[in-house]
């Protein structure tokens, strides 16, 4: 058995050291270091005609009538769309009530008008209420400090009826950047 | 086993279904807030400011007879208000309702004396808080010729208006009550 044992251990190392034959063949290799890959990043920021951030809030107004700035020098607040990020953005501004509709009176935000001109485009006209989920304010920032300019009316029309009076409407200004291919995105 | 390999492949449906990762960022302006005025004011008397119900309430009226009252109208809206002062028949005999004359007084002036019919008075209340006083004669026409039990109710309304044109705009009106008659 003491025999067996010696053989099977000589036969093994015998094994182990011809398959240990170091192999030498040419090589050359050339390391191109330092790549990386790296994420774009949306950034968008909301500021006035003079480029500082918007305070909160941008309307406080109360009191408001019938006709309320629809004169002849009315009140037009500038907001403009920054994008600050390293990609093109496309965005929505939404009027974003801060209580659910019926909790409210919500004659008033039914009655107000908002006049609005995104860029270079016309004015357009839509009720509050149209504002406050559908996709109307939007449009697209290519990247590295572009902007785009929205003005912004709001307006009480003069035949507003008397169901608006001591209404009240509070509301979030958002505006909310994502790239341009997300498909998730409405505009 | 058939349980098992379904359940199984729902589980891996949800599994595989695609995340949605897309970049976006957010800016929120808040505290915003849009408010509509209200009109508002009261009709009070002038010795305690209680309220005023019912102004005139006059039996057996003779012709030339006639009854004096104060009214305060004080604005409690946020607001400017315009509001008139207009006659408005409940009941009644429209020949006796003709026959009686109003004059109202405000600030020692006489602001309409004439018909209690054709009562259509303008007032502008243009600060909050601010109120009128208003002294006011009833009288019976002095050529009235009673030739049986005749009265006439009405109220003097009190409309007020965001619009001075009252073309549109928010209004509210109040009414006091009034009872006249000749027997």
């Amino acid at each position: 058995m003491k025999k067996f044992i010696t053989s099977f251990l000589i036969i093994t190392l015998l094994i182990v050291l011809s398959v240990g034959v170091t192999k030498a063949y040419f090589t050359s290799s050339v390391n191109n270091d330092n790549n990386q890959f790296s994420s774009g990043t949306i950034k968008v920021s909301l500021t006035d005609e003079n480029n500082q951030e918007y305070a909160s809030p941008a309307w406080n107004i109360s009191n408001i009538t019938p006709g309320w700035n629809t004169g002849s020098n009315p009140s037009i607040k500038t907001f403009k769309v920054n994008n600050i990020g390293s990609l093109d953005f496309k965005y929505q501004l939404t009027f974003n009530p801060n209580v659910p509709s019926g909790e409210s009176n919500n004659a008033l935000y039914k009655a107000m008008m908002v006049s609005y001109k995104i860029g270079n485009n016309d004015w357009i006209d839509k009720t509050l209420e149209d504002l406050m989920n559908d996709t109307s304010i939007t449009g697209t920032v290519s990247a590295n400090s572009s902007s785009q300019d929205i003005l912004i009316k709001p307006y009480l029309p003069t035949t507003t009826g008397n169901t608006a009076q001591d209404g009240t409407f509070n509301f979030s200004l958002i505006v909310k950047a994502t790239q341009t291919n997300n498909p998730t995105f409405n505009q | 086993m058939l349980r098992f390999l379904f359940f199984s492949f729902i589980f891996s449906l949800i599994l595989i279904s695609p995340t949605n990762a897309d970049f976006i960022d957010k800016k929120t302006v808040k505290n915003n807030q849009f408010i509509a005025t209200t009109l508002d004011f009261s009709q009070l008397k002038t010795t305690d400011n209680s309220s005023i119900e019912t102004l005139f309430n006059i039996d057996n009226i003779s012709p030339g007879g006639y009854q004096v009252n104060s009214l305060r109208i004080k604005n409690k809206s946020e607001t400017d208000m315009n509001y008139f002062l207009t006659f408005g028949k409940i009941d009644g005999s429209d020949d006796f309702c003709n026959q009686l004359e109003i004059n109202l007084i405000k600030d020692g002036q006489s602001k309409y004396q004439g018909p209690l019919v054709d009562l259509n008075l303008n007032i502008n209340a243009n600060n909050k808080e601010d109120f009128s006083d208003w002294l006011i004669y009833l009288k019976l026409s002095d050529k009235y010729v009673k030739s049986k039990s005749e009265f006439c109710d009405f109220n003097l309304n009190i409309n007020a208006f965001s619009d001075p044109n009252q073309k549109s705009g928010f209004k509210y009106k109040r009414s006091i009550l009034n009872h006249i008659s000749s027997s």
